[in-house]
Parts: C-alpha cells; sequence; structure tokens
C-alpha cells in the first residue's frame, strides 16, 4: 500500500513569531491526518540562519502525540554528528511514544558550519556513519556492546529503553550517489533516495540497491520511500506559479550551505537550472496531475513511501492548509483511504 | 507551594510498548487530580530501569496535559551545547511555555563511562554548556571557542516561546553544585534524604527565592503522605515547588500511588 507523507523542512524564514509556526505545523499535522496521509516528518538542522527549525527529536515526540495515525518519520538525523549511544536512546524514545511507528531515516550531513560545531571531520563522515550505525543496530538489539574503535569506545553497555519495534525501527538511509546506494543496500532496510534523481536515475540505483543486497545475502526490501519536490494547485498554472518562487528560494539556500558538496555533477548542473530540475524530479500540477505522476513512481520503481514538500519559503500557512487539502484529493485519486 | 508528582523512574520492569501509554495515563491522572506540575525522572540512557529521554517525554506529554513539565534532571555534560538548547527550546514552545529544566552534575558512571566523559569534567562542561545556551537563546551571532564546546560563528534562529528563557533548577548532590547554582543564576532541586551542607543550602535556597528562581524539593514516598504537613515543613524551609515521587516496583502499582496522593492533593487544595 502507498502512502503518501507531509514533510516539514527547515522553511520559515527568520522573524516569523515561533509561538505561531509552532501551532501552525501542529495544525497541518493534523490536517495530514484528517486528509489521508499515511506519515509526516521532519529534518535534522542546527542554527539554520535565514530559516528557523526546531529539533528533531522532541518535535517529532510532540507531532507523533498530534496524528497518532501517522506513521513517524525522521528525514533525516544525521548520524555522524551524534553519539551512538544518544542516538538510539533517543531513536528508541520516539519509537515508543509513537506506539512502534517509527521509520528512522538518516543520513551524513553535509553543512561545513555543523561538523565544524560538532568538532567532527567532513571527511571521516562515511566512517562516521557506519561505525555509529553498526552501534546502534547492536545496541537495539539489546545486547550488552562492547566495541573499541576508530571513532567510539563503549564497554559492556546496554540502552536502558529499547524500542518497541524488533529487532529495531526500519532504518531508511538517505542516499545521493551510487556508493551511498550501496551503503544503504548492506546496512538499512530502505533507501531514501536524493529529492534530485530523476525516474531513471532512481530506478538505476533500485538495480544496484537490490543487487548489492543480493551479494550481501539479504532480502529485497519491504519498503521504498522517496522524496519529491511538490507543488498542488487547483490548476497545474496556481500550482507552477505558487511553487516557483518558494522552490528556488529553498534550493538557493540549499546550495549557499553546501549542499552541492554532496552532489554529484550532474546534480550541481541542475541546481543552476530550476527549470530542468522541476521537470525532471518535481510533482507538479493540478491534483489529477500529481496523482497521475505519484501513480508513476509507484508502478515503475514500486515506492512505498512518497514524501512530499507542501510548504516553501515565504508560503503562508493558510497555503499550506490549502495544499493539505488539494493533496487529500491526490490521495482520494491514488485510491487510498 | 506547587505540588507536583514524578511519573516513574525507578527500578521496574516495563516493556517498551506500556512505557509511554501508562505515563500519559498516570499524567493525565495527576493532572486531574490536581498536580500542577508532572516530574520526568533523570536522564540516563545506559543499565537501569526503562526511562524515556525527559525533554522527548515531556513534548508529548505536552500534547494532552496542560500542567507545568518538569524535565528529570538532565546530564548536559555529554552532548553539545548548541543541540541541547535548541532542544530544551523546542520542548517549550511544545509546552507552551509550562517548561522548567532540572540539570544535574552527579551522574551515573555507567552513563559517563558510554560517552568517555571524565568524572572531574561534569561540573565544569555544566557551567559551559548553560552559559551557552543563553547566548544560542539569546544573541544573534555567536562565536564561541571554549574549554569544552565550539560554537563558530553561528547565527541562532531558534526563539524561546514568548522570549523567555525556561526557569533552570540545578540538582544540588555537594557544595560545589550550591557555588555552580549561585554562578549561573539558577534555582535549585534538591531532595529530602540529603540534608549536608544545611547552611550553605538555606543561603542558597534565600538567594535562589529573593531572585524568583524556583527550590524544588524531590520526596520519595511509598504510601499516601499527609501533605498539609509536608507542606507546612518545606515551605519553611524555603520551597516552593514540592514533587513527590511515588517508589513502587511496578508501572501499576506507581499508577495507583499516583492516584490516591492525588486524591489527597485534591483534599488539600
Amino acid at each position: 500500500m502507498l502512502e503518501v507523507g507531509f514533510h516539514m523542512g527547515p522553511v520559515v524564514l527568520r522573524g516569523t513569531p515561533m509561538e505561531r509556526q509552532w501551532h501552525e505545523h501542529v495544525e497541518q499535522v493534523r490536517a495530514a491526518a484528517d486528509h489521508g496521509f499515511g506519515f509526516f516528518s521532519v529534518g535534522t538542522h542546527w542554527v539554520i540562519h535565514p530559516f528557523q527549525y526546531f529539533s528533531i527529536f522532541p518535535w517529532l515526540s510532540r507531532l507523533a502525540a498530534a496524528a497518532p495515525s501517522l506513521t513517524v518519520v525522521s528525514s533525516v538525523v544525521l548520524i555522524p554528528l551524534g553519539h551512538p549511544v544518544d542516538l538510539a536512546s533517543r531513536v528508541a524514545a520516539i519509537d515508543v511514544i509513537s506506539g512502534g511507528r517509527f521509520r528512522f531515516g538518516c543520513g551524513l550531513g553535509y553543512r561545513a558550519l555543523e561538523f565544524d560545531m560538532f568538532d567532527r571531520s567532513r571527511r571521516h563522515r562515511a566512517s562516521l556513519f557506519e561505525e555509529s550505525l553498526e552501534l546502534m543496530i547492536r545496541l537495539w538489539s539489546g545486547e550488552r556492546v562492547t566495541h573499541h574503535g576508530r571513532f567510539f569506545t563503549l564497554d559492556d553497555v546496554a540502552l536502558s529503553t529499547l524500542p518497541i519495534q524488533r529487532p529495531r525501527p526500519p532504518i531508511w538511509i538517505a542516499t545521493n550517489s551510487e556508493p551511498a546506494t550501496r551503503r544503504a543496500a548492506r546496512m538499512g532496510d530502505a533507501p531514501f533516495w536524493s529529492p534530485f534523481f530523476d525516474l531513471p536515475t532512481l530506478m538505476e540505483h533500485r538495480v544496484i540497491f537490490e543487487a548489492e543486497r543480493s551479494q550481501a545475502g539479504l532480502p529485497p526490501p519491504t519498503e521504498i520511500p522517496i522524496a519529491r519536490e511538490y507543488s498542488v494547485g487547483r490548476t497545474h498554472r496556481q500550482a507552477v506559479v505558487d511553487g516557483a518562487a518558494g522552490m528556488a528560494k529553498k534550493w538557493e539556500v540549499y546550495a549557499e550551505h553546501g549542499l552541492q558538496g554532496s552532489l554529484s555533477e550532474d546534480d550541481k548542473k541542475l541546481l543552476d537550472d530550476f527549470d530542468t530540475m522541476a521537470g525532471g524530479t518535481f510533482i507538479i500540477g493540478d491534483p489529477a496531475e500529481c496523482a497521475d505522476q505519484i501513480e508513476l513512481y509507484a508502478s515503475e520503481l514500486g515506492i512505498t513511501h512518497m514524501k512530499l514538500r507542501l510548504q516553501y519559503p515565504g508560503m503562508p500557512h493558510s497555503k499550506v492548509m490549502e495544499r493539505i487539502r488539494l493533496t487529500g484529493e491526490v490521495i482520494r485519486r491514488l485510491g487510498i483511504t | 507551594m506547587i505540588i507536583g508528582v514524578q511519573l516513574g523512574g525507578w527500578d521496574i520492569e516495563a516493556k517498551p510498548e506500556e512505557l509511554f501509554t501508562s505515563l500519559a495515563k498516570m499524567a493525565d491522572t495527576a493532572a486531574g487530580s490536581g498536580f500542577r506540575l508532572l516530574a520526568m525522572p533523570a536522564q540516563t540512557w545506559v543499565g537501569r530501569s526503562p526511562t524515556l529521554q525527559p525533554l522527548e517525554t515531556v513534548s508529548a506529554l505536552a500534547e494532552t496535559c496542560d500542567a507545568t513539565l518538569l524535565t528529570g534532571p538532565l546530564l548536559v555534560a555529554v552532548g553539545h551545547p548548541v543541540d541541547i538548547a535548541e532542544q530544551i527550546a523546542t520542548a517549550q514552545h511544545a509546552a507552551d511555555g509550562r517548561l522548567i529544566v532540572e540539570v544535574q552534575t552527579a551522574a551515573e558512571p555507567a552513563d559517563l563511562a558510554a560517552f568517555q566523559i571524565d568524572p572531574t569534567q561534569v561540573g565544569p562542561r555544566t557551567r559551559e554548556s548553560i552559559a551557552v545556551w543563553r547566548r544560542i537563546w539569546f544573541e544573534d551571532f555567536v562565536d564561541h571557542a571554549g574549554t569544552f564546546y565550539k560554537v563558530p560563528g553561528a547565527q541562532p534562529t531558534l526563539r524561546l516561546h514568548g522570549g523567555n528563557a525556561p526557569a533552570i533548577a540545578l540538582s544540588v548532590h555537594a557544595r560545589a553544585d550550591l557555588e555552580v547554582a549561585r554562578a549561573l543564576d539558577t534555582g535549585l532541586s534538591m531532595t529530602s534524604e540529603s540534608t549536608h551542607h544545611a547552611p550553605e543550602r538555606m543561603a542558597a535556597i534565600s538567594t535562589a527565592r529573593a531572585s524568583r528562581l524556583p527550590v524544588i524539593m524531590r520526596t520519595p514516598i511509598d504510601t499516601p503522605v499527609a501533605l498539609d504537613e509536608q507542606i507546612a515543613v518545606h515551605a519553611a524551609a524555603g520551597v516552593d515547588h514540592l514533587v513527590l515521587q511515588p517508589k513502587a516496583p511496578t508501572l501499576p502499582d506507581i499508577a495507583r500511588l499516583v492516584r490516591e496522593c492525588g486524591e489527597l492533593v485534591s483534599e488539600s487544595s
């Protein structure tokens, strides 16, 4: 069964009253539940000027309580910037608070300021990620872990609280490249592909993913989540007008933060050309057009979770609520109840 | 005097799937019984009875609970102050501003070992961490190169609920904690079992009360207690937040104690 998800990324610009921002997010996630969405997700950043953004685990916890019918997704936790014992404990907490409805989306991170602040080497982020995630998986299993590794030392450590889902919540690993897709296949339960990948690229990566899993003696994935930029309107023209300015602003800021450094040369070209990017990787249109585009990903790629970004910089709450209602129409057209 | 109750936290056997639902039911019962403050157990990661991370728990409980929420004593020495400052600000928004933050310097050795933190550094790390929080909460540009932590020219944007920092109370376990509380201008949190350093403690309580900072007393109970007497004793000592800690071996036993204590709170109020 395909689930459509509502992603709340860093899109609210500095200066908006944060009390208002908070209550709008809560209202949005409740509305998403009412309109047939299957999950919601939030991401991780710190001191994310010019946006203002909440801290992922307390935020997920409150939203999980506000919308108890929705699956809860971290999109994504930046593993190299944390400590495996702390992250394992926080993931267990949100899995417990959500009643076992959590999907652990995780990734490497890219902002130089964040790596500098946490005193972690960006050059070693893949190694940090792998050592840390391996430890977290062992801790969630209930094992008393002794480990003397390159980055972490644990002696006879066991988590005081385990997640509800056994042996652990499903792990979705963000990927922007072929090595990352291979890593996701070996270490995770699902790939969480870049919103920059177009459908042909996604299909190539799906083949790579499954071959890598087969080689490692692992079964095919049971969940295939993808993320798309998204703009739905009552008409195609309204969707384009409403979405274009905000999307361009968002990617402009991400580029300033160094996201391009995480991407391939082809992806970098896309950042310079909004029209090309929108043509290949965005879902834009009226509800019928959006449903058709999502259906294409479901039929061609076999996706199970479609994460959509409904809010962009400068977009008022009333517009986000309208988009949630229109997405409800998309969901009905997809036959999801 | 604000009367509160701690939800869970003893050496209990609890399955993960019942942990939060039990806490949420206890919170409803306690708030419905007149408790105006709900307290979480101390923050821990490893090797003790099942407890949930305090900031996540208060954030989730705030969805249905109108009481003020008191974090369990946070061991802030093991994390980065920018991360903790943003977690606290988020939990404060979740609670619509009804949040008191408790901080501890006396940690479980197993927790410190898991994070490879030298026990002698916990106090100094805590001091530096809290000082950084206040810059992150109120300043537009923070460049900090401290003994333990670095903030390289960051522009903080996550602002506090109502523009006000949550009240912070430092758990007092040793004389040095009183000095840290005075230096950082925080309130105090004590247990009724600790009677050491009485003169210094009384002076610190007077200072905190004069600055309108919280003075919290956590007192373990294993049977419903005569609240009027407890309130009178602790009020005379300068305490303005009394937190009952129902001590029982199982979550249902704790829930029963919360309910019975709640009936006494209703009678007392």
